[in-house]
This record gives C-alpha cells, structure tokens and sequence, in this order.
C-alpha cells in the first residue's frame, strides 16, 4: 500500500496548447514533464481550475495523450459545470495547479494476438485516445475503435486513431455521422464476428452506455475493462468520496475508490444500480 | 531573520512540533498524503475514524460541492480496528510525529473496547473521540447531542485507557457550551471542534436530495465563522485544550482560531485542495510571529477574549 518513491506530483504546469475542439470540447496541453514521465493510459490528473474558494475542489480530467520525450499531457474536456467553464478561460503560457498522474493505470495488456475494441461514449471516448496509444506503441495492431455521441459535434476527434492507422466507426443518435443508434449496436456486431476468447473491450462515457456495454459483453464472455466516473473531492484515496460498489467472485458487496482502485474495473465486478 | 519563535504546544502529553495537524477524515491514515510532502513537519496527524468492523460506508454519491464547501456523507467507512492494528500501524514507521487516532461506535461498550485495544499500540498518542459523525444512523447525534451521554461516554473511555482522550464536539446542538463542559467534567483531557454541519443539497431536475444518504455534514470555508464563534465559546467556559477546525486554508484563518482560544488547528477539506497547505501555515504563523514579535505562539492562545 505504501510506495516509498515519490511518482505521484504537484506541479504548476504551462499550458502549451488549448483549443476548441468542435462545437462541445476543449484541448488542454500541459507542459508537466515530471508528470509525463510516469504517466499512463487510463490515469488521471486533478485540476485546480480557480483560484478562489468557489468552486471548491479540483476536478479530475483523464488523459487523452501522453508525450514523455516532449514532457507534454493532453487532456479532452466539455465545459459541464462551473469548474471547466472557469479552466475553458486559460490562455496558451497560464499555469495551472496539477496533481497526477492518479489512479491506477491500464495495465492488461499482456494478451498477445487479441482483438481490442476501445468503446467512447461522447467525451468519454478522451482516454481511449491515450490508450490508442500505448496498445500502438506496445505492438497491438488488431485494434477497432467505437465512438459515440449524441449528435456529430459530440464525437471526439477521429484525428490520433488515423495517425496510428486504426480504424474507427462512429455511431450518432440523430443519424449526423455514421450509424444511427448507440454506439452500443455497433458493439454488439461487431462481437459477433469475434471469438470471444480472443477479445477484451475497454469502455468509457457516460453510465447507461458502460452498463449496456456490460451486459452485451457478459452476454457474448467478452472481458470488458470499464473506466469510470465520479465526484471526487481528494483524488488520492483520503477521503473516500467516490466510492463505486462492486462484488466479489464470491458475490461479496463492497465500495472501492474510483480515484485508487480504479478509474478501470472489470465490467463484471461493477454493480450496475 | 535569526528571530526564534516557539510554535511548539503540548496538548494534554501530546507533544507537538507546531500547533497545526491534519483533522480526521481528510488525511486517510496519513500515508496517502507521503507522496507529496514530509508529513513529518506536522504538528500531528489525526487518521480516520475506526470502528470495531469493518464499515462499507454510505451509498454514492456521497460528496458534492456547495459554495466554498463540501458537503459529504461518507458514512465512517472504514476497515475495522483489527486490519487497523495488523495492517495500517505497521506502515506508519515512516511517521515520526504523534499519531491521533479517531474511534467510533454505536455504543459506548464499541469506544471502550477501541480505546483498551488501541492503549497497547506504542504509535499511537492519543485518542479522538468522534461522537459527532452526522453520517451514521445510529449513535453518532444521539452521543453528541447529549450532555449526559458524552459525559458517561467519556468516564467509561478513561477508564479503559491511559492515552489522551480528545472529545470531537459537533456544532448541530442548541449549545455547544454544555456539551463540552460534560465532556471536561467526564475527564477528556482535550476537546476538538467543530465536526461538520448538518445540510442538504437538493437536485431539482431529478427532484431529490443529491447524496446518497440524503442529509451530510458541511465542511470547507463555508462553515469557518461558526467554527470560530464555537471555539471562542467553548475555551473561554473549560479548562481543557481546545483544537480548532472548519475551513482552515490560510495561516490567517489558523490564527483568527488560536486567537479564538484554541491551542491548535487542524486543516481538513482544504488538504484536498491544497495538499501541502499545512506547511503553508505553519511558514505563515512563523511569519506572523516574527512580524508581531511574538515569540511564542502561545501567547496568542485567546488574546482576542479582552
């Protein structure tokens, strides 16, 4: 439980980059090399966007890419409330308060010769881009993306799975781009052409689509690795705010950290409530 | 600048560095924290309540943020006092500072137990009663809202244990005054205050309260003012110590509560805000004492009371 060496860092990082993104997302570029070093997909760093007493608490934002030789973290973000309204008004050369990286990286990678499939639901589909990432960098090719919002403005940018040559379908649900539906029904057949050893999902957006992701995937004994989402007030495990219930193989109920023992969980461990 | 200030305080034997520890529930068991500063420059640390078992907590969410606070109902979760002892103390060698440990229980036969459990622990400097957690059915307001019950609480724990015993006192009584002074008079050796505040935050959209348990505890700068006032209250009417807490971020906001009458200062929500905050104010009250040529913070211990 306890490491001796210091991996985890605050810092006042510059911002290299910061642009918007479509009509719904900010890009944050960060200049935080001590950070980058360690930094994995799948982690996340705690912004402190203001200043003042309110709003209180930072906020967490997973990362969307990771640069070590360039020292440089990317973040992709919607202005949801009054913490990423305040964080959309930094200029490129502002510094920001970081803490990270947070969280337990995604580290289930050792399966040689499967099929991946990285599910996005809206913006949830940021990590997916980081984790694109180092599938590419540790030699993954049968990668398949899916990506999904509500509308096309609300799909992030196809742009880092294109570099790294990955396929990507879009679905929306007023028919704007790609298929019509949730991006779900592209899950489901695109399973059906897998065997299902040989698969393992990975999965982020908003709720209903993870918990239907879920249960597509248990349906078909498909591994799906869910990265989740919560308020949080710490961010390190002190405080205990975001708790997540999950069962054990024995069926035992117990909360855990989204923000320690996660942001990633085996879709079959998450209660879905 | 070769000024020497005395920020040193010694609480009931508890021998402090400085008056600035972290306060209970904001600062896990004080290993969290490891990786981003020498806790060691504390005053002392104060981990999160334990019980006898282990507890799941309350159901999520169990946080959300109000202006200038937090509001939480985290429930006491926690692993239980065995996994405490077996598991955690063995981890704290790395702390060299006093170590206060939070206790909580339904009954006063689950803190006896606790506190002769925890009389054995070498690492362990004192005891915190929590009698005030407002996240807990049972127990917890009944404790902290009587006068009677906290003084009984109070003598049975002394009697099972040679350790400190601070008595954490909740603001949501009609008054605090008296609840201290049966808290004094069944022998707590410190008290600290405030617990957080009763409240409720309500979704409109969906119509419901947003936390899971409905109703939580209000901590943060938005509860600071009542904090302040409860501690000028209670250590101008006993004779014990008092730690002040509620909305410290600032050495300001930690001097406005030793000049309120209290001998330290605990730092909770701001921790998760500002991780390294406690250094922060500790420089600062240096600083101030320097400044005002105070050479021991102590003196400043209730000066506003004139």
């Amino acid at each position: 439980m306890l490491k001796k060496e210091r991996r985890k860092m605050r810092v006042r990082a510059q911002i290299v980059e910061h642009l918007k993104i479509g009509r719904a997302y900010y890009l944050l570029g960060l200049h935080a090399p001590e950070i980058a070093r360690t930094a994995e997909a799948g982690q996340f760093i705690n912004i402190r966007c203001a200043e003042t007493l309110d709003p209180l608490l930072r906020r967490p934002f997973s990362f969307y890419s990771i640069d070590r030789d360039a020292g440089i973290i990317k973040i992709l973000y919607e202005v949801k409330g009054r913490g990423t309204e305040i964080l959309s008004k930094y200029k490129v050369g502002d510094f920001l308060d970081i803490m990270g990286p947070l969280g337990r990286g995604i580290d289930e990678l050792d399966n040689g010769g499967i099929q991946v499939i990285l599910l996005g639901g809206g913006v949830g589909g940021a990590p997916m881009a980081a984790l694109a990432e180092k599938l590419h960098e540790c030699g993954m090719r049968a990668i398949r993306v899916l990506l999904g919002a509500s509308t096309m403005d609300r799909l992030i940018p196809f742009d880092v799975f294109k570099s790294l040559g990955i396929e990507v379908s879009a679905a929306t649900e007023d028919g704007s781009l790609g298929y019509k539906g949730f991006v779900t029904d592209l899950l489901k057949k695109q399973l059906e052409k897998f065997e299902r050893k040989d698969c393992l999902v990975y999965a982020c957006g908003p709720k209903e689509m993870l918990k239907a992701a879920a249960e597509i995937c248990r349906n078909k004994g498909v591994k799906c690795i869910v990265l989740m989402d919560a308020l949080m007030a710490c961010g390190v495990g002190a405080c205990q705010g975001c708790a997540l219930k999950v069962r054990d193989e024995d069926g035992v109920e117990t909360y855990v950290r989204v923000c320690t023992e996660g942001p990633n969980f085996d879709a079959r461990e998450v209660v879905w409530e | 600048m070769s000024i020497e200030v005395d920020l040193s305080i010694d609480i009931a034997g508890i021998k402090m560095q400085n008056p600035v520890i972290t306060a209970s529930g904001t600062f896990g068991f004080g290993l969290d924290y490891l990786h981003y500063y020498d806790v060691n420059k504390l005053g002392a640390v104060v981990v999160k309540s334990i019980t006898k078992n282990k507890r799941e907590g309350n159901p999520p969410p169990r946080i959300i943020e109000t202006p200038a606070g937090l509001l939480n109902s985290i429930g006491l979760a926690n692993p239980g006092i065995d996994f405490f002892i077996k598991e955690v103390i063995p981890q704290m060698d790395s702390i060299r500072i006093p170590v206060i440990v939070s206790i909580a229980g339904d009954e006063i036969e689950e803190y006896v137990e606790l506190a002769s459990r925890l009389d054995k622990q070498d690492r362990v400097a004192a005891l915190e009663l929590n009698i005030s957690c407002p996240n807990v059915k049972k127990g917890g307001l009944e404790f902290s809202t009587s006068a009677e019950q906290v003084e009984k609480l109070t003598v049975s724990v002394r009697k099972a244990t040679s350790l400190p015993i601070i008595v954490k006192l909740s603001p949501n009584v009609t008054d605090i005054v008296e609840i201290a002074q049966a808290a004094a008079a069944g022998g707590a050796h410190a008290l600290s205050l405030i617990n957080t505040v009763l409240g409720m935050v309500i979704d409109v959209k969906m119509r419901k309260p947003v936390l899971g348990n409905k109703k939580g505890g209000l901590a943060g700068p938005a509860i600071r003012p009542i904090a302040v006032r409860m501690v000028w209250d209670v250590s101008q009417a006993v004779d014990i110590p008092v730690i002040g807490m509620g909305g410290i971020c600032t050495a300001e906001d930690a001097l406005q509560f030793i000049m309120a009458g209290a001998s330290a200062v605990a730092v909770g929500t701001w921790n998760f805000v500002n991780p390294t905050a406690p250094l922060d104010i500790i420089d600062g009250l240096k600083e101030f004492c320097i400044k005002e040529g105070v050479k021991d913070i102590k003196e400043l211990i209730g000066c506003s009371w004139k």
